[in-house]
């Protein structure tokens, strides 16, 4: 009686309180009634799914309803499931007689399921879709409505330090394979709800989830509605990285520069999404992209606004220097010394005279040859075991280093230049900008050796008119630079103290340009004189 | 996608159609580092004769076990000189082509010197050769030598391990610190041969014996200096300035940045040092035959040794001023006189003629050379003493009284 009672009051105050959630419509292939149907039904689509887990059981004390879950083995939380919900659905003492107005899944529902997220269906596809997205599916014996409860779990990789993005100050986390662990570190960082992340799955087979997280009100205008509608243009029946999309929704795909900004840092994510950029987020990599994203950008580490601005700025003046060595340093030394000796102050040239005197090789021959060595070393660096690995810089430093210039095969200058450029590609931040840089060098050592530094102007110029004319979802690629926005330079070249930074960057952060009121001015109160 | 594959073919093909032209390895090249050209005579022909030194790289640790770095000390010859002739300048080159197992590369080249007798005959023909292509740099260090040039070439350099760099050496650090060389290069001694009104000057580069033997010199007992000024009318040398003189000239050129200067005051020796001067030339023409030319110099610097002369009472320093007005005035004076009595126009007096009267210019301009043996000059020194240094007295002030 007394229970009955308080039942009824819960109920009621529930009742006023909430609204009950909305049954998800029947799709073609509608739940059917008994359990024993669905049960078939599933195993028949899930047959030689040894991961399938079915699990038939009566609901409730007494044991008057049958019902059953059905999961996939590894990919819930089990130990919350058999701890928890079972011991809920099993053995609580509940009224789960059927009555008037209110079916039993209503009542499943309020007094049984001890788990937040619900969703309630009546659409069998929709319902395995949850169940191989890693979701609890659970029937009840005549009832044509079922529920799929979010109790994802399973194994995961733990966050851990982003190996690609180092930083020396800042924060350590980098994203990690599971997209709901990669949002939550982003939402941890912007505690508001005007942080969106919609949802798209995409991938026929794969049914990967993709979010585009935003700011809403800060996001540059028709970026979102942009990236929403090239993402759905994606008909791939798989996406196992966010690379995949990357080239799906580039403005020109066939560039060797990559226009989205894909990074490992969770604080890079927050940076972009405050200058009004948006990021697209991939279940099952730690790389989020980025967009729009301009080369700036790509050169930039985010430890430049970690550290003191003078720091921050000295970090990009060095980085400008070291892409310049990166690129042309080997094509500049090919075209001096096999074309243009007369630029070499006489001593330095008199030098490489003796240092070149027996040499085999014509310079450009050498200089190809080592960079090849070096990107081979190099390559063999990331694929091997951990283990070998200084017996391949044993290989790199002494063998080809060292034994190639006592052999005279090779000069020593070539070594330094080689040497002086692979160590430069090493300082770009972002594997995105170095391994462009690392590829261009290339064709402009080839222009260089057949045309000197004709050939390498003219390499040069095709690289940057053709980088001029990319755009990364409408904004130019090389902004703001050029085109030209003074304001952004500050944030660029340079990088001015916080409390100067008052814009966002104009092509992106137009919407809400301000980032703070006024400009602080950092002075000391106005002390009292005391007279 | 066809298209853009034929594209790369063809960009592609076309790189090895140039075939690397004009490539020439670093090793391959004979490094010229100073030419001299004299005029000689096979029987009754004039020809060219023309003395390169040729750089030798040794090889730095090449070869197995070499080990790298530099061999040898600074003081081992490391260069050839190498002497060819011919009717022209050009084939006397490439007669050097026949004796090097390497290509010549002249744009190393610090210094060009011009021998005597060639100078005395005209250098434009030396001057075409050297301007006609891009090669030798337009900055490259002009002199003249006594003698032939073929002989300072092939003299011991004494502090450097190469000769040019030894003559250059002398010339930039005498011309910045002593301001007794008359710097000139290429560019500017071309100007000043082809332009009317102006003449061409370089420093003079002049062989002399060594009265002690010195340990460096054992060798030899002779080394060369940077002495003098070589004047010339038009395109021939036509006089000579000594070291004094071309301090003057150099000043009144306003050239000079700083120099040192020695002047009796009272029978006393004062060593003056000047900076900063300011020169001013103007001519005034009265009628067409009086061109007088007005030169107004001002220099300041400061006393840098006084043996027993006090320089602490503005008395003092007003005789410091007179004595050094005297004495560049002198200078100056003598070397003008001398470059009359040359007829080279060095201070360019016939282009401040050509701008201040242009239809007169364009009557006397081919007789200039002449006409300027009657222009008078005007010269004035207004010197400045503004430092004295640490001390008020001369040291010797104490024993004196």
């Amino acid at each position: 009686m007394w229970k009955k009672l308080t039942g009824k009051i819960v109920s009621a105050l529930s009742a006023r309180s909430r609204t009950f959630p909305e049954v998800q419509p029947p799709g073609e292939k509608p739940i059917a009634n008994t359990l024993a149907d669905n049960q078939n039904y599933l195993r028949e689509i899930f047959a030689n799914c040894t991961d399938f887990v079915v699990r038939p059981f009566k609901l409730g004390k007494g044991g008057s309803v049958e019902a059953c879950i059905v999961y996939i083995d590894g990919l819930i939380d089990k130990d919350f499931i058999s701890r928890n919900l079972m011991q809920t659905l099993m053995f609580e003492d509940a009224d789960l007689h059927e009555r008037e107005g209110e079916p039993l899944y209503k009542r499943v529902y309020d007094r049984l399921l001890a788990v937040g997220k619900v969703t309630l269906l009546r659409d069998m596809n929709a319902f395995v879709g949850g169940v191989v997205a890693g979701q609890l599916g659970l029937f009840l014996n005549s009832q044509s409505v079922c529920f799929i409860l979010g109790v994802t779990g399973g194994e995961s990789r733990d966050v851990s330090e982003a190996p690609t993005e180092a930083v020396i100050r800042g924060p350590r986390e980098g994203f990690v394979e599971d997209i709901r662990v990669n949002t939550s570190l982003i939402r941890r960082r912007i505690k508001s709800p005007r942080l969106k992340f919609e949802k798209l799955i995409i991938g026929t087979l794969t049914q990967t989830e993709v979010n585009i997280a935003y700011i809403e009100g800060l996001v540059m205008e028709n970026l979102v509605q942009e990236i929403k509608q090239r993402l759905q243009r994606i008909q791939i029946d798989g996406i196992v990285e966010s690379g995949y999309i990357e080239e799906f929704i580039e403005d020109t795909p066939k560039s060797v520069f990559g226009q989205t900004g894909p990074t490992e840092r969770p604080d890079r994510v927050v940076t972009s999404l405050l200058e009004g950029r948006a990021a697209i987020m991939v279940d099952t990599t730690p790389f989020a992209l980025v967009v729009p994203v301009s080369f700036p950008l790509l050169m930039q580490s985010a430890e430049d606004y970690y550290t003191r601005f003078s720091f921050g700025t000295f970090m990009r003046f060095l980085r400008f220097l070291t892409i310049n060595f990166a690129l042309i340093l080997p094509g500049f030394y090919i075209a001096v010394t096999s074309f243009h000796q007369e630029m070499m102050p006489s001593q330095l040239l008199l030098t490489l005279a003796a240092i070149r005197e027996g040499l085999p090789f014509p310079v450009f021959v050498e200089t190809f040859a080592m960079e090849f060595t070096f990107e081979i070393i190099r390559e063999a660096g990331v694929r091997l075991p951990r283990q070998v690995g200084p017996a391949v810089s044993i290989v790199g430093a002494l063998v080809i280093g060292d034994a190639a210039v006592n052999a005279g095969l090779v000069s020593p200058a070539t070594i330094i230049v080689v040497a002086l450029t692979a160590i430069s590609n090493l300082t770009l931040p972002t594997i995105e900008g170095a391994n462009t840089i690392r590829i261009l060098r290339f064709p402009l050592m080839l222009m260089a050796s057949a045309f000197g530094l004709i050939g390498l102007l003219v390499g040069l110029l095709l690289i940057l008119i053709h980088i001029c004319s990319l755009r990364s979802f409408g904004v130019p690629y090389l902004a703001p630079i050029a085109p030209l926005q003074v304001s952004g330079i500050k944030d660029t070249i340079i990088r001015v103290p916080w409390w100067l930074m008052r814009k966002r960057p104009l092509q992106t952060g137009k919407r809400d340009l301000y980032r703070q009121p006024v400009k602080p001015k950092g002075r000391p109160p106005k002390e009292e004189t005391g007279q | 996608m066809s298209r853009l594959v034929a594209l790369a073919l063809v960009v592609l093909s076309l790189i090895p159609l140039a075939g690397c032209w004009s490539r020439r390895e670093t090793e391959s090249l004979a490094v010229i580092t100073a030419i001299g050209i004299d005029t000689a005579f096979q029987g009754e022909k004039k020809v060219y004769r023309v003395t390169k030194v040729v750089l030798a790289p040794k090889p730095g640790g090449g070869g197995p076990g070499g080990g790298g770095g530099r061999q040898g000390g600074g003081a081992k010859r490391e260069y050839s000189v190498l002497t060819t002739e011919g009717p022209t300048i050009e084939e006397a080159c490439r007669r050097l082509a026949v004796r090097l197992s390497r290509i010549t590369f002249l744009d190393q080249i610090r210094v060009v010197l011009f021998g005597e007798e060639m100078s005395k005959e005209g250098v434009s023909e030396a001057l075409d050769f050297l301007t006609r292509y891009q090669d030798i740099r337009l900055r490259t260090t002009v002199m003249v030598t006594r003698g032939q040039a073929e002989t300072m070439l092939r003299s011991n350099p004494e502090f450097e391990s190469e000769i040019s760099r030894e003559i250059k050496g002398f010339v930039d650090n005498a011309a910045e610190t002593t301001a007794k060389i008359a710097e000139s290069n290429l560019e500017e001694f071309t100007e000043r041969v082809i332009t009317p009104g102006e003449d061409a000057f370089a420093p003079v580069l002049e062989r002399v014996p060594l009265k002690k033997k010195s340990s460096v010199m054992a060798e030899s007992g002779e080394t060369f200096l940077v002495k003098g000024m070589a004047m010339f009318s038009s395109d021939k040398l036509a006089g000579w300035l000594n070291e004094r003189e071309v301090r003057g000239i150099w000043l009144a050129m306003g050239k000079a940045k700083q120099g040192d200067l020695s002047v009796e005051v009272n029978g006393n020796t004062v060593s003056y040092v000047f900076s900063k001067p300011k020169e001013k030339l103007r001519v005034r023409i009265d009628d067409e035959q009086n061109v007088t030319a007005m030169l107004n110099v001002r220099v300041s610097g400061g006393v840098a040794e006084s043996q027993s002369q006090a320089v602490n009472t503005q008395e003092g320093l007003a005789n410091v001023e007179k004595a050094v007005n005297a004495e560049l005035e002198g200078v100056i004076r003598s070397a003008l006189e001398k470059s009359k009595a040359a007829g080279s126009d060095i201070m360019g007096v016939g282009r401040l003629v050509e701008r201040e009267d242009k239809a007169l210019w364009n009557q006397i301009r081919a007789q200039w050379p002449q006409r300027y043996r009657q222009v008078e000059f005007e010269v004035k020194v207004e010197s400045k003493v503004e430092r004295i240094g640490l001390k008020n007295k001369p040291v010797q002030g104490k024993l004196l009284k």
